[in-house]
């Protein structure tokens, strides 16, 4: 026993001794290129373009293309090294925003999500090259850049764009005899007729934020349609949430679905994987969601043996127009302090290229480029008129500052939900949320 | 018999109660790990379908999973072994001298028990880069070390002075150095606390997600923690892709663990009160 | 190097190492970062104001805060008696020297390798209210009154959330309870047994007392772990319904990483660590009287 502790700690001891010397191996190890990002900025680099080590971060499973193309760009580009690493979303942010913050280890390139609280407060601290110059910004709508940009400056190439709207069971809505609604009367009389056919009219998730999704789907048709400089006046202070009459409204919609039983019950507690599960066994009809979740409801259908279809959130009174929810996807940038900004630019017009894009972006999705045209996915087939020529509004939290979607349209809309709250309550949140974020500066 | 039997069975029964409450999600786990996404609540007790064993494959060779694996080994053991050693060297002094001092260094220590690491992201960062260790597992090992040391400092210390001191003072007048009445004399009797230290380390270390993430988030460097959530998504998770990595993750160590049960149960126990 | 030249007194040369890693990777990071708790930066931006004590006074007054705090109390007392109990209970069942035991110790500890993430996913499915199978199993054993928004209910969730961490850890006490409850010589239970004691009055009177060691480690790792209950309650809940089952690590991270406000989650976070010290301190207070032996 004695022998083999003595030789446990003989061990431990040495391993001590050989980590003190591997330290400074690893010291100067790190100098390689291997380890990607700033590492490889050796000043040749600028001068000439051979041996570049180009760093690129990117969250869960966006640009599910990235890593093929890379490859391609390698090929293409001797001298090039591209590295690409990918983490969970929450773990994405926090670790970039560290790099950047420390500067050390900063890839080259990365996503970012539009909006001011997100990709706006990058720019602010100085952290983005200005992308102005690219090639593919000529061929992207304004609409899709302007969360990106400030003072006419592009930071950030969105790749997709993205929308909120209702996915239903089209198979159920013709054997009830159901016609897509365009107006919130017509909502209402759907769900009635399901509803007393058996079936919950909505799968409602609202432990996964189905309360937040279905804010950011009926505003742009009750408060934006009608006042599109809503926000720039919340700004202002003119106005205020909880005294607008337009969110007071908007408030008692959802009220009312949830009165009626139309969102079905505990719904708090209800995820996104059971929801749809009900979607599939048509104890539920209709699901808010947003384009990105079209590989869930293409399974399900095929599954199921189901037709689904997707229109947009009808929360317009009759005569009124019908706006859709949409925003652009994240946006690649490219950080200011990198020694590689002429390749990364020139990578991301390879990207960007038409050719490269449906790969790139994956199926189903829809390309930021006005140049590129993909088949659509044939549930798209009913919302694709208002994608195309409609009108529409940015997410929420696009033009906000960071806070209330989560303090207010996530958190209070889930105790109003639940009773704990109301909806009066939830604006009210929403004013203090945005006066605070104001106030401290983002 | 009939009597004893009797007496036997609510023990019984309520054994095979727990056992159900354990075993079904890790049924559960199993289960999923066979199952197509979206297909997850297709049968609430997981019990029919198709079993897709290329999940599983798949999900080895989309990930690499032997890389992770070995890196995860490594690190796990390494910073788990040297939390033991210079933890229990840290104790030593704590627990045998007396005033002040130590009880001011005892609580310095204990005072980092809980501090989420989050906050301290930016600092580590730039620290572990003038060393020179950014994007290295030593550089990782070093901070499960720093980490480690609060609640293993504790542990030790408590358990030191639980100890007598006669065999030290002996061995003292024995002529024994400092550092080798610690190494002959302390370090065996420490088997027991140790025991439960180096378990404890293994499994927070082996589990964590963070740290790997933030520092060794590349192909070549990533843990099998990393290889797991790699499949987690922004609004949706690859979960045909994720589960059977999950099983992957834990079998190693639960191997480990059955493995080696019968010397952890001894091991804890070798010390403990004499009566 | 190590020796010392004091007679009796061990050198702390021996603390070297520790303190060196502690103080480089631990204490000085820390202290770079409180810094922040008195400014109001937003995580990114190179520029801020250095806004004092504000960001601790706003937390007064911070309603969420004050319920992240409350539910954090909750996670730790529940968590260190439930695990305790069930542990306790696990380790008296799995105690009887059969080789079946070695199975069913495997079968109890095996949470304690699966990580907090994979164990949070796992069991919101099950406490899923529609199609989860806690419910769907009540309403086969015709037990369908007990059902229950295990995770949407406002009262329920932090105890569902509480429950399974208890799940997770009562493994881990099982085996520190076994460890110990093999040590306790037959002697003690045989005097007992002839006294006339039943196996209840035995256990209550003789053996719990000789457990102190293993009540220590388990309470002190069973406090430190409900204290920074973070992973499940990101998972499970993602603090909600409303901010039921907030703790105060998510809401940490919330503030600092969703809402931009850096400045303030550190301020918490110190506030969180100057709690944290004081109860650690009754707690070492009142355990080191007595010592850990396990």
């Amino acid at each position: 026993m004695k022998k083999v502790t003595s030789f446990v700690a003989a061990l431990a001891l040495s391993a001590v001794a050989l980590t003190a010397c591997g330290s400074d191996n690893t010291a100067s190890n790190t100098a390689s290129p291997s380890s990607g990002g700033t590492a490889g900025a050796s000043p040749s680099a600028s001068t000439s373009p051979k041996n570049v080590a180009l760093g690129i971060s990117v969250p869960g499973q966006d640009l599910p293309g990235l890593e093929e193309l890379a490859k391609k760009f390698e090929e293409q580009n001797a001298g090039v090294k591209i590295s690409v690493a990918r983490a969970p979303n929450e773990q994405y942010e926090q670790t970039l925003k560290a790099h950047l913050v420390a500067k050390e280890d900063v890839p080259d390139l990365f996503l970012q999500w539009p909006g001011r609280g997100k990709i706006g407060v990058a720019i602010n601290a100085g952290y983005l090259a200005d992308l102005s110059s690219l090639g593919p910004v000529a061929d992207i709508d304004q609409g899709q850049l302007s969360p990106f940009s400030q003072d006419g400056k592009v930071y950030g190439i969105p790749w997709a764009k993205n929308f909120l709207g209702v996915y239903y069971n089209k198979t159920l809505f013709e054997q009830q005899g159901l016609n897509v609604p365009t107006n919130w009367e017509e909502l209402l009389e759907v769900a009635d007729r399901l509803q007393s056919a058996g079936v919950t009219p909505f799968a409602f998730p609202a432990k996964d934020g189905s309360g937040m999704f279905t804010w950011y789907a009926l505003v742009p048709s009750t408060v934006y349609a009608k006042d599109p400089d809503w926000d720039q006046k919340r700004y202002d202070n003119q106005v205020q949430f909880a005294t607008s009459d337009s969110w007071k409204s908007t408030g008692e919609q959802l009220k009312l679905l949830l009165d009626k039983g139309y969102l079905g019950k505990n719904i708090n507690g209800l995820g996104n994987d059971s929801a749809n599960a009900l979607i599939a066994d048509g104890k539920a009809a209709m699901i808010v969601n947003g384009n990105w979740a079209i590989g869930d409801y293409e399974k399900l259908a095929s599954d199921a043996g189901i037709t689904m279809g997707m229109f947009a959130f009808p929360g317009n009174e009759p005569g009124q127009p019908l706006w859709l929810s949409a925003a652009p996807s994240t946006g690649l940038s490219v950080w200011s302090g990198s020694p590689n900004q002429d390749t990364a630019k020139q990578l991301i017009e390879f990207l960007y290229d038409e050719e490269n894009v449906p790969a790139l972006i994956g199926s189903g999705q829809f390309s930021t480029l006005k140049t590129v045209a993909m088949d659509s996915n044939p549930i798209f087939a009913d919302i694709l008129d208002i994608i195309r020529t409609g009108s529409s509004y940015p997410f929420l939290d696009v033009g906000w500052p960071a806070g209330p979607q989560s303090d207010a349209f996530t958190k209070e809309t889930q105790a109003a939900l639940g009773g704990a709250s109301t909806f009066e309550k939830v604006l009210e949140a929403a004013d203090k949320s945005w006066d605070k974020s104001v106030e401290s500066g983002n | 018999m009939d009597r004893r039997l009797m007496q036997r069975l609510p023990k019984l029964l309520l054994l095979l109660l727990f056992t159900f409450v354990y075993a079904y999600p890790l049924f559960m786990l199993l289960s999923f790990s066979l199952k197509n996404n979206g297909s997850m609540y297709a049968n609430p007790l997981g019990l029919s379908g198709e079993f897709h064993w290329g999940n599983y494959s798949e999900a080895w060779s989309r990930s690499n999973f032997d890389v992770a694996l070995w890196n995860s080994v490594t690190i796990t053991f390494i910073s788990a072994l040297l939390i033991l050693l210079i933890g229990s060297m840290a104790a030593y002094p704590l627990a045998r001298r007396k005033g002040k001092g130590a009880t001011l260094l005892q609580g310095f220590f204990v005072a980092g028990l809980i501090v989420p690491m989050q906050l301290n992201l930016i600092p580590l960062f730039k620290l572990l880069h003038s060393l020179g260790l950014s994007r290295t597992p030593l550089g990782v090992i070093f901070l499960y070390i720093a980490f480690g040391m609060p609640l293993t400092v504790f542990l030790f210390s408590g358990f030191i002075r639980s100890l007598p001191k006669e065999l030290e003072e002996a061995a003292r007048i024995d002529g024994c150095s400092g550092a080798g009445i610690f190494f002959r004399i302390v370090l065996p009797l420490m088997k027991p606390i140790g025991t439960t230290v180096f378990i404890l380390q293994f499994l927070t270390i082996w589990n964590d997600f963070f740290l790997p993430v933030v520092f060794l988030n590349t192909e070549k460097l990533k843990t099998v923690q990393i290889a797991v959530y790699s499949f987690v998504g922004q609004y949706a998770n690859d979960w045909s892709h994720m589960f059977p990595m999950i099983v992957l993750s834990v079998a190693p160590v639960l191997a480990l663990y059955v493995f080696l049960q019968k010397y952890i149960i001894a091991g804890i126990m070798s010390g403990a009160v004499k009566g | 190097m190590l020796k010392s030249k004091r007679f009796r007194e061990v050198s702390y040369a021996f603390a070297i190492p520790a303190l060196l890693f502690y103080c480089v990777f631990f204490i000085y990071p820390s202290l770079q970062s409180f810094y922040f708790s008195m400014t109001d930066w937003n995580g990114m931006d190179p520029h801020y104001r250095f806004t004092g004590l504000d960001n601790f006074l706003g937390l007064w007054n911070d309603g969420r805060f004050g319920a992240a705090f409350r539910n954090t109390i909750r996670y730790a007392v529940g968590l260190t008696i439930g695990q305790i109990v069930f542990g306790l209970l696990l380790a008296v069942l799995v105690n009887r020297g059969r080789r079946a035991d070695n199975w069913f110790r495997t079968v109890f500890f095996s949470p304690q390798v699966i990580s907090m993430i994979a164990i949070g996913y796992i069991w919101s499915y099950i406490l899923d209210p529609i199609n989860g199978s806690l419910n769907y199993l009540l309403d086969w054993l015709g037990l369908s009154s007990l059902q229950q928004d295990w995770l949407g209910s406002f009262k329920l969730a932090i105890w569902s959330v509480t429950g399974v961490s208890v799940w997770q850890g009562a493994g881990w006490c099982m085996v520190i309870f076994l460890a110990n409850l093999q040590s306790v010589p037959q002697e003690y239970i045989e005097a007992a047994s002839m006294d006339g004691a039943t196996g209840l009055q035995r256990f209550r009177h003789v053996i719990l007392p000789l457990l102190a060691p293993a009540f220590t480690i388990t309470i002190v790792t069973g406090m430190i772990a409900g204290l920074k209950m973070f992973d499940l309650v990101m998972v499970m809940t993602k603090g909600g319904p409303g901010f039921a089952t907030e703790s105060i690590s998510s809401i940490i991270y919330n503030t600092a990483f969703l809402d931009n406000r850096f400045g303030e989650a550190t301020a918490m976070g110190i506030v969180m660590f100057l709690i944290i010290l004081v109860i650690t301190a009754i707690q070492l207070w009142a355990l080191n009287r007595r010592g850990v032996e396990a």
